[in-house]
């Protein structure tokens, strides 16, 4: 009977690659492929060299760093063709959506202004006007409904800051 | 050994495959750690239901908060029924995403903003008393919006 049972798992030894298996990622290479050792030492031989994520949303390309974790599987239980099927949290490298290399922002982060270099301005002046001189003379009050104005405005480069002042409260980054 | 004796042997033999597999599940509770409390469906492998299981994501570096109730699917490390790991969400579970260890909300396209302006701005130009030049004070926060975004990710 024993001899039996190993003849049966002789026949089913593919079913091996049908497992997902721990692993950790030594090495990200720059076209998104992973080296990867698996915790098995049945399977860990000298590692599973340049394989790819299947990632967990469409159009994604996710990249782990070295040390994350991850679990390997082998497509259609064929040991010449891993690839890491699921991550544990942390051991982020990099992710990107359809393609994108341009970083999210988050609430707080700062934003550059882009105005021109002169502004035109028209209006209506309302307050108090001070007149040149030293010692100051006291201001002059704008006529009732106001001081109509038409010029410009000259804004220094850089000198315009803004932050986000809102986000999706359920994505963080 | 008959044809039904062999395949309970084959089955029995062969027993471990049971782990191979992904099961649908239901989530419980979700610890501080991020681990999940679950039930499996099938009643074969149901028990008390798992505790502690913890998440593998299709994404590095994501950790989640998910509702009580939510859906996944339950799956086996290396097939071993001690290892098991929480995978694969069906839509409307999620609470939180966090990508990287991220405490701020993802801005969006048409999320507001505010402008921060220089102390002095100089302002030349006319009134109706004759030409001025001078100086402009803006004490006031400006509302800006964000204009754009990526167009296929939306948050």
């Amino acid at each position: 009977m024993r001899a039996l049972e190993r003849f049966i798992r002789w026949v089913c030894r593919d079913l091996t690659y049908h497992r997902h298996y721990p692993a950790t990622v030594e090495l990200a290479h720059p076209d998104g492929s992973m080296d990867v050792t698996p915790d098995d030492a049945e399977l860990r031989g000298f590692g599973l060299g340049t394989i790819r994520a299947q990632a967990g949303l469409p159009g994604t390309v996710a990249i782990g760093a070295r040390g994350a974790r991850c679990l390997v599987g082998f497509r259609g239980g064929d040991p010449e063709r891993p690839y890491i099927s699921a991550w544990s949290s942390g051991g982020l490298g990099s992710i990107s959506i359809d393609g994108g290399v341009a970083g999210v922002s988050g609430l707080g982060d700062p934003l550059d202004v882009l105005l021109p270099p002169v502004l035109a301005l028209s209006g209506v002046l309302n307050g108090f006007t001070q007149p040149p001189g030293a010692p100051p003379p006291p201001p002059i009050p704008t006529p009732p409904g106001g001081l109509p104005f038409s010029g410009t405005a000259v804004v220094a480069p850089g000198t315009v800051t803004a932050i986000v002042q809102a986000g999706n409260p359920k994505l963080l980054v | 050994m008959n044809d039904s004796a062999l395949a309970k042997f084959i089955r029995f033999v062969m027993r471990d495959t049971r782990y191979h597999a992904l099961y649908p599940c239901t989530v419980e509770a979700q610890a501080a750690d991020g681990t999940l409390d679950l039930t499996p469906d099938d009643e074969a492998i149901r028990g008390t239901g798992l505790q502690a299981v913890p998440i593998r994501h299709g994404l590095p570096g994501v950790r989640v908060k998910v509702k009580q109730g939510a859906r996944l699917l339950l799956g086996f490390e290396a097939g071993d029924p001690t290892r098991p790991f929480a995978a694969l969400w069906e839509p409307g579970a999620i609470e939180e995403i966090s990508i990287d260890g991220g405490t701020k909300p993802v801005a969006r396209a048409g999320d507001a903003a505010t402008c921060f302006w220089p102390p002095s701005v100089a302002v030349t130009g006319t009134t109706p008393v004759g030409a001025f030049v001078g100086t402009m004070t803006i004490t006031s926060p400006a509302p800006a919006i964000l204009a754009a975004g990526a167009p296929r990710f939306k948050a």
